[in-house]
């Protein structure tokens, strides 16, 4: 599933992009929706973007793991140096 | 560990009668609402929302969304009834895949009109950024959130309530 876009490395040094994605009842019996804003703003022409994306993962299973990778899991892109991903819990009681 | 979102309420409809779901005295102590929906209903439908039981002319909002195919802008003024946090993603008929996310800020203010900037999205139907205003400087003490007509919402829709508070 495409979550968003990064910069890259030819674009200004010291410049990330920002993703942001929601996953409600990850663990339910139902498909997983999905919503992700992502946005890149390298202070140029060209490298500004953001995107507003609504996915499905048409799978009942509960979520147990999910892969993150630059273009596609299995590419050889890599992520840079100082890339960080948090996964936050949210609880409704 | 201290949580940034404090659940207040939830609901998961069962059935097949659910044509409205109601967050109802809810505590001023926060500085921000957010509102999660996971829903789908029995036609497919917008999902729409009520302050305060106020169907005045309050309501207005922007809509930036797509579809896949195609891009824009919507606008809707002094609007009866209700708010709206969707355009093109609104509600299937299978599968809950709507998903709403919905922040209302600053919501217990008895001083400024309230805003409300949502997030909606169905991947079978586009994605939409909404900003909605309620002319009211009553504080919100209660969110309605309503389908169309006699339609109703999709058992196992969940609709969940954190709150947020400053610093």
């Amino acid at each position: 599933m495409l979550w968003g876009y990064t910069n890259q490395t030819n674009n200004n040094a010291n410049t990330f992009s920002n993703t942001e994605i929601y996953i409600p009842n990850y663990t339910s019996s139902n498909y997983k929706s999905v919503s992700s804003d992502s946005v890149q703003e390298a202070n140029d022409t060209t490298n500004n973007n953001m995107w507003l994306l609504a996915g499905l993962w048409s799978n009942t299973g509960a979520i147990t793991q999910i892969d993150i990778g630059a273009d596609d899991t299995s590419s050889s892109y890599n992520f840079l140096q100082y890339s960080t991903f948090t996964l936050y819990g949210i609880k409704n009681s | 560990m201290a949580s940034t979102y404090t659940p207040i309420a939830t609901t998961t409809v069962s059935g097949t009668s659910t044509t409205t779901v109601t967050f109802s005295s809810i505590p001023s102590t926060y500085t921000d609402l957010v509102l999660i929906s996971n829903s789908g209903s029995s036609t497919a439908s917008d999902l729409n929302f009520e302050l305060n039981s106020d169907q005045g002319d309050k309501y207005s909002w922007t809509t930036l969304g797509g579809n896949g195919t195609s891009a824009g802008s919507t606008r809707y003024s002094s609007q009866t009834y209700s708010g709206r946090l969707n355009w093109y993603a609104y509600q299937s008929t299978s599968n809950y895949s709507l998903v709403n996310i919905a922040h209302f800020m600053n919501y217990s203010n008895s001083t400024t009109y309230k805003t409300i900037l949502s997030r909606s999205n169905n991947s079978a139907l586009g994605t939409d950024a909404v900003v909605n205003l309620y002319r009211s400087t009553s504080a919100i003490t209660q969110i309605k959130l309503l389908l169309a007509s006699n339609w109703y919402f999709l058992s196992g829709s969940t609709f969940t309530l954190y709150g947020i508070t400053a610093a």
